[in-house]
């Protein structure tokens, strides 16, 4: 561990609770007013392919830069011949949604989609779509002019592989982003495999059956082209032992040393989290600093996973999804290059124990400072119910408020009838998509529709909390300026936040840093520290609005 | 000792190891049923004597189904039916050992732990759950016809097997309604609450309630040091697996869990021994070695924590190995199952050697009933595919079955590998093993005499002739083998 001993000193603060507004907080089902009406499906025939079980996820992301989110939702379909189209939806800025897909050029058919990551790879300054497939993955190069070109095998990361999830993010922060490809098992669709059952019934088989399939991480030439330097930076080592079954990924500075490590979310493997040496080569060091496994030993069933300082000591923790029985895992990074599974001590081990969690948001959805977390449920076995009364196929999402004190309650009863529903959730996606200064969420559901949910706040006797959205344009560094960590100073409290877009299942979120500021009118300090090592400082910055921050080319 | 080296000599021909120690057989004591002998169609009669009543059950016997209907009727009485010895034709009096309270438990399998979910996975559909739903169904007659606490508390245990807590917790509270001081009830009602339903806060009064009526009640004291654990409150959940350790020190779980609330509060120094005493009696217990090399490494001993964690990966990939192996040989079993359906249409070649891997694993960690079944599954693989590898699978089943105490299998097992190879002398001396397990002293006799006409030269079966004499009350013909043994061993 190299921590970097000044930030550690500018980021330790005694965390307090935020004064002021507890704003009453709805989320409302808008989606028949977006005029979005994708339905995923996953084709499945009756013959149990395990593939049929993960769903898929989507992004939000400004792809015409007009300043709207713009949402991209990925479909599935038959898996050898789906003619579903994965939908690019155009945000017109007044709540509602166009399908822009044929217009844009994205509507290719016949692959079987997963995922989706976002980034400007190229620095044109717009952003780009990298989609992972059960076949080849995708990219696709925004063109700039609305319209989209898929250049996945000229730039070398159509990885073959069943990929899941995927991020881009400058490993060695040269100012380009390089890509994470995460993959799931080998599985073949031609191969006689067993037979699965749960109780009597037919069902898909656990993945404790197939062989984990090594990750990729491709390297960006700034060319336009990328190397695939997964051995080379240690993500596959020589003895094979890092074949997990990833589902979910997110790419953060765990140890602050202002290099991006890298997490991955291992279904029924143990997860992984790899160091970034500084060197262009990663070290594992799950095992070791005891965030792999369960705090007693098990590799779970990684699904979904986030990364955010939920308590506010200055080192970014993670939170894990898994499946029913097993508890989601909160792994606190205790600032010393270990972790710890607080789960129960943070009141989120007996309330995830029945249900079976797919995407997952660190947001601060009330704006009071703090993150708190977005679970989204649904069980992979539709006949489950019958071999067992205590969890159900279909389930409520979860809305946990953190109590500013290491824990936190479950909220879902008051946040608006969504949470009394059950369904069979798969990716969260969560961004501001009506520029009001809250984050909404869109939900994947299992061969349904997806949920639009709309934050509403109000706080019934001093309005709305305060906010601030800041958005990172990098110059020397990567474009997205994503890596790019921001330390606000409001008040009594310092809070760190990460400019990246992949985190949750299979998704990618809004590029810009939404900070809570509570009752505060204005932010005292916000300090930027840039992937290429350039710093800058802004003070007193009136909060309620949109910010844009340019990477200033001389440093401070 | 002779003896039963020779019968396990068998494992180490085709080179496995690790059975040795072996599974602590349950206590029994003696008791009486009467079973009316009565032509097909007719009542069975439980004279459970213990409990001076008759339960009557409407089961339909048929001639061939008779004795299996028995077995389940006796499973409903709370009787252990794998020491059961049922002579249709002979007394109507017949002798047995039970378990009392917890048989029905050892049929069932204790309730479920995390990953029972997903375990259940793998099962074929034909291959479980019968025995299950047949004693359900016979405890659901039993409670229309004469309720009583204890067919609930084993209907209430059933449900909770079956991962169907809300109705484990029913048919719980029932037994407690109708005895109010039934321990076991109270106890494994706190459990599902806690592990079926995740629970903590709810499960506490019922398991303090179990612990007040018997302050010796251990898997109560666990529970709750368990229950603690989940609400973070770590002394009392300290107090209360202590309590459990004190009262039984082999309880490695409650070992286990100790060590685990002193990790949890950050007392590494304190953890560490009780890992280490977890290992010692458990070898193979994996969240141990994971424990303790947290441990070493959160107190400095980089060195303990990279043995300790390269341990704990390496028995947790050869519990991935155990089951990918046993996934894929599962399409062997179910191709054997459904050869005649077009499910499985692929013409599929068992490799054989991943059975000799998957048996060698099963056997490593001593998952007896899961080598035996696998043992069953590659003998029928082999018998398919004529391979004479058949012969040495059922000898290892014989092994295993012998080691597990289940001698009426063994005794059929060796019984059927004699009718081909009836002068192998070491089958007789194996069956007669299994006959001394069933006490029957008179035909362990023949088998030994038959195995030391056809090896004379072998001590071992000398001695187990002196013991099988000695139980009869032979004493001159025990003292006969006794020095013929002697003179071998000289």
């Amino acid at each position: 561990m190299k921590p970097d001993l000044v930030l550690l000193l500018l980021t330790l603060f005694v965390s307090s609770p935020s004064p002021g507004i507890e704003p009453m907080v709805q989320f409302i089902d808008v989606t028949a007013s977006t005029g979005i009406d994708f339905q995923y499906s996953n084709g499945a025939t009756g013959d149990y392919h395990l593939p049929e079980t993960l769903g898929s996820g989507g992004a939000f992301f400004d792809y015409n830069n007009d300043g709207h989110l713009d949402l991209y939702l990925v479909n599935s379909g038959d898996l050898t011949h789906s003619d579903m189209v994965c939908r690019l939806y155009h945000n017109n800025g007044d709540g509602t949604f166009t399908d822009v897909t044929t217009e844009s050029k994205m509507d290719s058919r016949g692959h079987y989609g997963q995922g989706v990551a976002t980034g400007d790879y190229d620095n044109d300054g717009d952003v780009d779509l990298y989609r992972t497939n059960f076949s080849a993955n995708h990219l696709y190069r925004n063109n700039g002019d609305g319209t989209f070109t898929e250049v996945g095998q000229q730039t070398s990361v159509a990885d073959p592989s069943w990929s899941t999830s995927a991020t881009f993010f400058d490993h060695d922060r040269d100012g380009y982003l390089d890509l994470y490809v995460v993959n799931y098992v080998d599985y073949s669709l031609t191969e006689a495999y067993p037979i699965c059952y749960d109780g009597k019934i037919r069902s898909y088989c656990h993945p404790r059956f197939f062989q984990g399939v090594p990750d990729r991480l491709y390297r960006n030439n700034g060319d336009g082209t990328f190397d695939d330097i997964t051995e080379r930076a240690g993500i596959e080592d020589p003895g094979g032992s890092h074949h997990g079954k990833g589902l979910g990924v997110v790419a953060a500075d765990f140890n602050n040393d202002r290099y991006p490590d890298i997490y991955v979310a291992n279904d029924d493997t143990p997860n992984y989290l790899f160091l970034n040496n500084g060197d262009g080569t990663f070290l594992e060091i799950g095992t070791f600093t005891g965030a792999a496994y369960s705090g007693d030993g098990v590799a779970e069933a990684g699904m979904g996973v986030d990364a955010g300082d939920y308590n506010g000591d200055g080192f970014l923790d993670v939170f894990v999804t898994n499946f029913s029985y097993e508890t989601n895992t909160l792994y606190h990074n205790n600032g010393d290059g270990t972790f710890s599974d607080v789960s129960y001590r943070a009141h989120l081990g007996e309330e995830s124990y029945l249900r079976l969690g797919f995407g997952t948001n660190f947001l601060d959805y009330d704006n009071d400072g703090d993150l708190d977390l977005f679970i989204a449920n649904g069980h992979l076995s539709p006949s489950i119910e019958q071999s067992t009364d205590a969890v159900t196929y279909a389930q409520p999402d979860q809305l946990f408020q953190n109590n500013g004190n290491g824990t936190f309650t479950e909220t879902s009863p008051s946040a608006g009838s969504y949470f009394q529903q059950k369904r069979v959730s798969r990716g969260s996606i969560m961004g501001d998509y009506d520029n009001d200064g809250d984050l909404d969420l869109v939900i994947t559901t299992l061969n349904g529709a997806i949920l639009f949910l709309r934050n509403q706040q109000e706080d019934q006797s001093t309005g709305r909390a305060n906010w601030l959205s800041l958005k990172t344009v990098g110059t020397v560094s990567n474009r997205d300026g994503i890596g790019t960590r921001l330390i606000f100073k409001i008040g009594s409290q310092q809070l760190i936040r990460e400019v990246r877009t992949s985190a949750s299942y299979l998704s990618s979120h809004d590029p810009r840093v939404l900070v809570g500021a509570s009752s505060y009118q204005s932010i005292d300090r916000i300090e930027i520290h840039w992937p290429s090592g350039i710093r800058q400082a802004l003070k007193d910055v009136p909060t309620n609005q949109h910010l844009k921050v340019v990477e200033n080319k001389i440093p401070e | 000792m002779a003896a039963k080296r020779r019968c396990l000599s068998i494992l180490y021909l085709v080179g496995l190891w690790a059975l040795s120690g072996l599974p602590v057989s349950a206590k029994t004591r003696g008791s009486r049923i009467f079973v009316s002998s009565q032509p097909a169609g007719a009542v069975v009669f439980i004279d459970r004597q213990h409990q001076g009543y008759t339960t009557p059950t409407a089961i339909k016997i048929t001639v061939e189904e008779q004795k299996q209907e028995i077995e389940i009727a006796l499973k409903l009485a709370g009787y252990h039916i794998k020491i059961l010895k049922v002579e249709l034709n002979a007394q109507p009096v017949i002798e047995l050992g039970d378990i009392a309270l917890d048989a029905i438990k050892s049929q069932v399998g204790a309730i479920p732990t995390q990953s029972s979910a997903s375990s259940t996975n793998q099962v074929d559909p034909n291959l479980i759950d019968t025995d299950l739903e047949q004693t359900k169904k016979l405890l659901l007659q039993a409670i229309a016809i004469e309720p009583s606490a204890n067919t609930y508390y084993y209907l209430g245990l059933i449900y909770g097997t079956q991962l169907q807590w809300q109705k484990a917790i029913v048919n719980l509270n029932q037994a407690i309604a109708l005895n109010p001081t039934y321990t076991q009830a109270f106890s494994k009602l706190g459990e599902g609450y806690l592990v079926g339903l995740a629970q903590a806060k709810t499960a506490i009064p019922f398991l303090e309630r179990a612990i007040q009526i018997d302050d010796q009640h251990i898997a109560s004291y666990r529970l709750l040091g368990t229950a603690y654990l989940h609400l973070h409150q770590h002394e009392q959940a300290i107090y209360h697996l202590t309590t459990a350790v004190n009262l039984e020190s082999a309880d490695v779980e409650s070992q286990y869990l100790l060590g685990f609330s002193y990790y949890q509060q950050g007392q590494f120094l304190a953890a560490i021994p009780c890992f280490e005493k977890v290992i010692q009696q458990d070898p193979f217990h994996i969240k141990a070695y994971f424990n303790l090399g947290n441990c070493y490494f959160r107190s400095g001993q980089m060195e303990l924590a990279q043995t300790a964690l390269s341990r704990f990966q390496e028995l947790n990939q050869e519990q991935q190995q155990i089951q990918i192996l046993n996934h894929y040989l599962l399409r062997d079993a179910q191709e054997l199952q459904y050869s005649q359906s077009s499910e499985i249409a692929v013409n599929h070649k068992a490799d054989l050697k991943k059975w000799d891997q998957l048996i060698n694993l099963l056997l490593k960690y001593q998952l007896w009933s899961e080598s035996i079944a696998a043992l069953e599954q590659a003998q029928k693989v082999a018998l398919k595919q004529q391979d004479p590898k058949q012969v040495g699978y059922s000898q290892l089943l014989g092994s295993v079955y012998l080691k597990t105490n289940a001698y009426p299998q063994a005794v059929l097992l060796y019984q059927e590998l004699l009718t081909n190879d009836p002068t192998n002398a070491e089958y007789h001396h194996c069956l007669g093993q299994a006959h001394m397990m069933g006490k029957d002293y008179i035909s362990a006799i023949d088998q030994f005499q038959l195995a030391t006409y056809l090896q004379p030269d072998q001590p071992g079966d000398y001695l187990n002739l002196a013991n099988a004499y000695r139980q009869t009350g032979n004493i001159s013909e025990a003292d006969v083998a006794w020095r013929a043994y002697q003179r071998l061993v000289r």
